[in-house]
């Protein structure tokens, strides 16, 4: 469960202005809103990289602007994250990027055992014979799916996919795609997707959240937007063809 | 007031970030690869450029010292002279010139590039500390390297200033060897030794901490490097004073 009240987070020239969402238990949720709206800002203040200004970010019951480094860092132990440049670490081969969340944190863990449970979650991702290539020798897809395998490797309670096809072509957008809606179908997991190309994710989308110019416009249940009456909500409806 | 304001802010801010990474020293052994391999980062980095311009360090102070005293001091005191200045000031400085330049700006470029793409942050959220992970084992590599690249530092500055003395300036290998063990002390070298740890560690520590603070862009990459190259620079110096004050004038 993820719950926002009244965040706030004021920049120069840019900010989230008195954010409120609830994203509930094992649940889809989509961010969408126009780029520079405030969406990767929202996910930072989410992942507590952000302190708000004013506000509170609840995960699963803790408030992780009120508690201690340590409990922040149990709290994200729970998160799996792909980043919107994937934020794949470049001076490490694929195996050592994806093993990294969890040889850091045992690193008494056998190596075969590590290796194993590497090759399950890149299967999982549909990749394989990659684990000793590096990060700059492989497609922006397939980069996606090293990020997201290793999102995957500490089996995360909630995924985060901020813009997971932004700059893809068509046919590695729908790999991805199908990537994420298997994933939650087969984990059901808390989903939390960033995009501004609703298309591929309405269709298995329980929540919408629609931010402009940090300020949320909608948030609620996929039915109740699709007949919110408001200029953009009806861009991004006419976009997924519901209109 | 603007510029005083934000000296004492980021001041504050490397304090607390320097006992942040006190308190990682705890991750020493966990982190041991992290270490051992900064540390071969640091001298592929570093040592080669240190040698070469030690050497003509060493050669160019012979050459000076002979035209300016030929006729004050007796040849003999050439050596002495350089072999002095090396421990105590000319090997430090090179080394934490050399470091300020170098291996700052090589750190600096690398966490900063990594903040920008997000790389800082996603450790961070996978329950990584940074401080642990990347900036620690540097700090720790650098205090553990630097000695060592000060010794040969300095033995590449004596060995400059001989090759220069027998080759050029009609001092004989007795002579130069008689004249660099006068006043030698081992104080001197420990004393040297300690003033380029201190180099070393506020050089690292000052180009993690731009590095890693770094806004977004491109830009910020470059603004990140430079800013930590000319602290790093600046705090060498004003750091070789204090510490000449404490270790040699009392
Ligand atoms: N750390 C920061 N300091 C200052 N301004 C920031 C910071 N982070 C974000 N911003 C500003 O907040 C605004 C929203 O940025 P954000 O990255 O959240 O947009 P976005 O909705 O994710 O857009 P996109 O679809 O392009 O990714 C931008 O104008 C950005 O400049
Ligand atoms: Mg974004």
């Amino acid at each position: 469960m993820v719950k926002l009240t009244g965040v706030s987070k004021k920049f120069k020239d840019a900010g989230l202005y008195d954010i409120n969402a609830f994203f509930p238990e094992k649940s889809v949720c989509t961010i969408i809103g126009r780029s520079g709206a405030g969406k990767s800002l929202l996910l930072r203040t989410i992942l507590g990289l952000i302190r708000p200004d004013s506000g509170s970010v609840l995960i699963g019951g803790t408030d992780i602007y009120k508690v201690k480094y340590k409990q922040l860092k149990e709290v994200r132990s729970k998160f799996g994250v792909l980043f919107q440049n994937n934020a794949l670490l470049d001076s490490m081969n694929v195996f050592e990027n994806v093993s990294l969340p969890v040889v850091y944190r045992n690193p008494e863990m056998r190596y075969n055992d590590v290796r194993n449970l590497v090759k399950e979650k890149l299967k999982m991702a549909y990749l394989d014979d990659v684990t000793d290539k590096y990060i700059n020798q492989l497609s922006g897809g397939m980069q996606k799916r090293v990020a997201i395998a290793r999102a995957l490797i500490t089996d995360p309670e909630i995924l985060f996919y901020d813009e997971p096809i932004t700059g893809l072509d068509p046919l590695t957008a729908d790999g991805i795609i199908d990537l994420i809606k298997n994933l939650y179908l087969t984990l059901k997991k808390t989903t939390i997707i960033i995009t501004h190309d609703i298309r591929g994710f309405i269709d298995f989308t329980d929540y919408i959240m629609l931010i402009d110019s940090g300020e949320t416009l909608f948030c609620g249940t996929k039915e109740d937007f699709m007949s919110f009456d408001h200029k953009i909500a009806k861009a991004y409806i006419k976009m997924a063809g519901r209109l | 007031m603007k510029y005083v304001n934000s000296f004492l802010i980021t001041s504050g801010e490397i304090t607390i970030f320097i006992l942040r990474i006190i308190k990682s020293f705890k991750m020493i052994f966990k982190n041991y690869r992290l270490i051992v391999f900064n540390m071969f980062e640091i001298i592929t980095e570093s040592l080669f450029i240190l040698i070469f311009a030690s050497l003509f360090m060493g050669m160019v102070s012979a050459y000076q010292i002979v035209y300016q005293m030929k006729d004050v001091i007796p040849m003999l005191y050439v050596s002495t002279i350089v072999t002095q200045a090396v421990l105590i000031e000319i090997g430090p400085l090179i080394v934490g010139i050399g470091f300020s330049g170098k291996v700052s700006s090589q750190i600096s470029a690398e966490l900063a590039s990594m903040k920008v793409t997000d790389q800082i942050d996603a450790l961070e959220v996978m329950s990584i500390d940074p401080i642990e992970y990347l900036v620690m084992p540097r700090v720790v590599a650098a205090i553990l390297i630097i000695p060592f690249l000060t010794l040969i530092t300095e033995f590449s500055v004596v060995f400059g200033a001989f090759i220069m003395s027998i080759g050029v300036l009609d001092i004989t290998s007795n002579m130069f060897i008689e004249g660099s063990k006068m006043n030698f002390a081992m104080f001197q070298i420990f004393g040297g030794l300690i003033k380029s740890v201190a180099f070393g560690f506020f050089t690292v520590v000052l180009s993690c901490y731009f590095g890693i603070t770094a806004k977004t862009g491109a830009r910020a990459v470059g603004k990140a490097t430079t800013l930590s190259v000319s602290a790093a620079a600046i705090a060498v110096v004003v750091l070789d004073y204090i510490f000449t004050r404490i270790l040699f004038i009392w």
